[in-house]
């Protein structure tokens, strides 16, 4: 039995080698596919304080391997670029920019930037300037362009410092200046490690059962220290739109600042030593000012220590002074928090926090400014008579928000809104805002008593986004507008002070997203931009939600996308199924429907969808919940209700004469992974599985994963049947896994792909491992990705749409 | 193992010695292993101090 194995082996290594798939190096799919990796979405939009100027930044979504392959310092709990001071992985990055004059329908492009990545652009309130930063390979820098010139152009040669102030430029609210935080020691010779400071890396346990929080990327040496400290010192700087900077005080490890509303203060906060090697940066001991416009520190408000000692619960909080902010619409006022309850929402007492008051010249004693019942949750300003302070609490997840008389703060509130945070069908809403004469942004309030909010509109039909006016003298509320089928249209900006002339963003399931004007008064919809479709070859793919049952009653849905052209009489198609099972205690909580069924056909290069250009039918997210009945932990049922749920998406589909049940394939990424292995190996449903950034042995997970509490030691037999690396041996069926080789992600270590492709490797199995370098959880570099795309067309050519049979055990 | 030991709870203590393999050849390495050791047996060999039984 043994030889005949070990021939069957050999004979499919040598069917192999001589496939496309033994190709050396990076490949690129068929370029409908490679298309979707390119495809321009959407534009970021930035609308200017007076309604006139809509900025719109290019989405850079993807990195080059360069960029992945750069060295990146990780300090306390901060990823960092060495080479520009800059944090390596910022959220958003633009590619380019462009400005729509909305009256005049003008189009000015800027391109005179210099090669880097455009980020954090912020207009001044006076609407004259549009600021943002350039990050270039040595150094990051400040550019604005001037609406009157319609130029764009570097205001400075300083070096920004994003170590620490991700953000690190204001605007003052006056437009005069920017306040920015420079990186001090840039240009300056690397710091080196001697070798007395190699040590052996300790750690220690003394029999306190189970863990806080662990963070990641946490100083863990001396060198850490200094590198922290050299990486992180900046300087303030005051910029004139001369150009000329000067220095605003002496340099420092700034965390944070915030210029008053009267533009004359700076609200400071720096770090100090000793650091820690238990906690990020964001819990080291910190000293906040008040600094004048010349760097003369006005008062001391708070020396926080070191917060490692918080008690436990999302709600808990530091003690002493904290949450330090600007009263917006006031012109130099701080207002802070200080816990009542020695930081623990468990404790009794009436009030969890007080809110308290010092106004400039911050002589005198600060005023009791609100008491808040449950911990605070933040502030949002109009004016003297009318604020929100919005509280919550952890226990119920219960969110409320009142209006507030700042004047009197205690009396009269008004309860605005109550909720569980996770209730997205009662969120009223963002409140829409303005700037004041100082330039301060401030809640708009019109005739003294209105408010508007725009929201999601979430509800049983999806989200129907609308606009609120709220009435503070009634606490009512009106509704001004609602988007309506079978668009999918929400607002982005009020032009006016009735709620009558909006910008919106409007899209339906074949019409991608562009900016309008819609004038509710004239009814009139005008439309501002016309970008284009952005994968064409996609156009005509039909979506259908479908519903269907398991044998054990429980409801399940998923998503049908057909390929473009396709119609029932042509048979039925081959299927590509993508999905992540979920465990949950209550078959009742089926998630609150959050999308819309009119927004635009999102076609990603991720997930499923690109094999749609291949005549594949997709079947995205088939629901396999896993459920805990009678008692019973979810994981207890596992395999059995997972194949149940597969076995039920298999089923309507070949009722409704869509799938030949012999050609389905399955893939899912992450979790997703992990249900493919545990699929292959204990049904037969599908032909082929794909699977990427899985684990596959969960006693490498011995602490629970996913909804799983139990450890291994209390579940063995539980993670033993759950872990298809145990159940290697039944897996049938070819299937490719994907791995990125620097994936961080404690669930899923590369050594999961690497060790599972070796068991079924040695078992004689059909299967083949890519280990994409520098890439982590997810994919980034455009090069990993159109390869991934490859690999998977490659797979599904072979496995899923050809005739030929493969060598089963 | 540490990491497993650690989070049930038990008294553990985990040395990793840089640039070290499967035998330990660096002077600092083992003048260091050998303290660790005698560190190690003075608390829990030769002390009258008990640990804290599961």
């Amino acid at each position: 039995m043994k030889g005949i194995k070990l021939l069957l082996a050999f004979v499919l290594s040598v069917t192999v080698t001589g496939s496309a798939l033994a190709a050396q190096g990076y490949q690129t799919p068929s370029s409908d596919l490679a298309a979707l990796v390119d495809a321009k979405l959407a534009p970021s939009s930035y609308l200017s304080g007076d309604g006139q100027w809509l900025a719109l930044f290019d989405r850079k979504r993807i990195e080059t391997l360069d960029d992945l392959a750069k060295e990146e310092l990780k300090l306390a709990g901060i990823k960092l670029n060495p080479a520009n001071f800059s944090r390596s992985r910022p959220r958003t990055k633009f590619s380019g920019l462009q400005l729509k004059h909305i009256a005049t329908g003008t189009v000015v492009e800027v391109n005179n930037l210099p090669q880097g990545v455009i980020r954090s652009p912020k207009w001044s309130s006076n609407s004259e300037y549009l600021a943002f930063i350039v990050e270039q390979p040595t150094h990051a820098n400040l550019w604005v362009y001037n609406t009157q010139t319609k130029q764009a152009r570097q205001l400075s040669d300083v070096a920004l410092n994003s170590v620490l102030t991700a953000t690190p430029y204001q605007w003052l609210p006056d437009s005069t200046a920017i306040v920015a935080n420079l990186a001090v020691n840039l240009g300056k010779p690397r710091l080196t490690n001697d070798s007395n400071s190699v040590v052996p890396v300790i750690q220690q346990s003394s029999g306190q059962k189970a863990p806080a929080r662990t963070y990641q990327n946490l100083l863990s040496n001396p060198f850490d220290e200094q590198q922290f400290k050299f990486y992180g010192q900046g300087q303030l700087s005051y910029i004139p739109m001369s150009g000329v900077a000067s220095a605003i005080g002496q340099p420092a490890l700034f965390k944070s600042f915030s210029i008053s509303p009267d533009s004359t203060n700076i609200l400071v906060a720096s770090i100090d030593e000793p650091f820690s090697y238990q906690v990020p940066y964001s819990r080291f001991a910190t000293t906040w000012q008040v600094w004048g416009m010349r760097g003369y520190a006005l008062i001391e408000l708070a020396k926080q220590p070191l917060a490692d000692n918080i008690p436990q619960g999302y709600d808990s909080v530091r003690t002493g002074r904290r949450d330090f902010q600007w009263r917006a619409d006031q012109g130099a006022e701080v207002i802070w928090a200080q816990a009542q309850d020695g930081g623990d929402m468990k404790t009794d007492v009436p009030h969890h926090d007080y809110l308290y008051s010092l106004r400039s010249p911050f002589k005198r004693e600060p005023k009791l400014f609100a008491k808040v019942e449950r911990r605070f949750a933040g502030i949002e300003w109009a004016n003297e008579s009318v604020a929100l302070l919005t509280e919550w609490r952890f226990s119920d997840r219960q969110l409320r928000t009142y209006v507030i008389q700042p004047r009197n703060a205690d009396r009269n509130r008004v309860l605005f809104s109550e909720r569980s945070y996770n209730d997205a069908y009662k969120d009223p809403g963002d409140v829409i805002y303005e700037h004041n004469d100082l330039g301060a942004s401030v809640i708009k309030v019109v005739g003294g008593r209105y408010i508007f909010l725009r929201g999601n509109g979430a509800s049983e039909q999806g989200n129907v986004p609308f606009l609120d006016q709220y009435d503070i003298k009634t606490n009512t509320s009106k509704r001004l507008w609602q988007s309506q089928a079978p668009y999918y249209e929400r607002v982005r900006a009020m032009l006016d002070d009735e709620g009558e002339r909006l910008i919106t963003i409007r899209e339906s399931k074949t019409e991608q997203p562009n900016f309008f004007i819609r004038d509710l008064d004239d009814d009139t919809l005008t439309q501002l931009t016309t970008f284009e479709h952005p994968y064409p070859a996609f156009k005509g793919v039909t979506k259908e939600f479908v519903r269907y049952k398991r044998d054990d009653g429980v409801e399940l849905s998923g998503t049908l996308y057909l390929p473009p052209g396709y119609d029932k009489t042509q048979g039925p198609l081959p299927v590509l199924m993508w999905a992540y099972p979920l465990e949950y205690k209550d078959k009742a909580v089926a998630s609150q429907v959050r999308e819309s069924p009119y927004e635009f056909t999102y076609v990603g290069y991720w997930g499923p969808m690109p094999y749609l250009a291949k005549g594949i039918a997709v079947f995205d997210d088939p629901k396999m919940p896993i459920v805990g009945v009678e008692g019973k932990e979810p994981n207890d049922l596992f395999r059995k209700q997972l194949v149940a749920s597969a076995q039920a998406a298999v089923d309507v589909l070949v009722e409704k004469g869509i799938a030949d049940k012999d050609k389905i394939a399955i893939a899912g990424h992450s979790y997703g992974a992990f249900m493919v292995a545990n699929l292959l190996a204990h049904s037969d449903l599908f032909k082929t599985g794909i699977a990427r950034s899985g684990a596959y042995n969960r006693t490498l997970t011995p602490f629970g994963f996913q909804g799983e509490e139990r450890d291994f030691w209390q579940a063995q037999d539980v993670y033993a049947n759950m872990s298809p690396f145990f159940h290697a041996e039944k897996i049938n069926e070819p299937m490719l896994m994907i791995h990125g080789q620097e994936d961080p992600n404690s669930g899923t270590f590369p050594m999961q792909s690497e060790r599972m492709y070796a068991a079924l490797k040695g078992l004689g199995k059909e299967a083949r491992l890519v280990m994409l370098p520098y890439e982590a959880h997810g994919y980034r570099a455009r090069k990993s990705l159109l390869h991934v795309l490859w690999e998977q067309e490659q797979w599904l050519d072979k496995y899923l749409l050809s005739d030929s049979q493969t060598e089963g055990e | 193992m540490y990491a497993a030991l650690k989070g049930l709870g038990k008294e553990a203590r985990l040395e990793m010695l840089p640039y070290e393999a499967h035998g330990y050849r660096a002077r600092k390495s083992l003048l260091h292993v050998l303290w660790e050791q005698e560190q190690w047996l003075d608390k829990y060999l030769l002390s009258d101090s008990r640990t804290e039984g599961e």
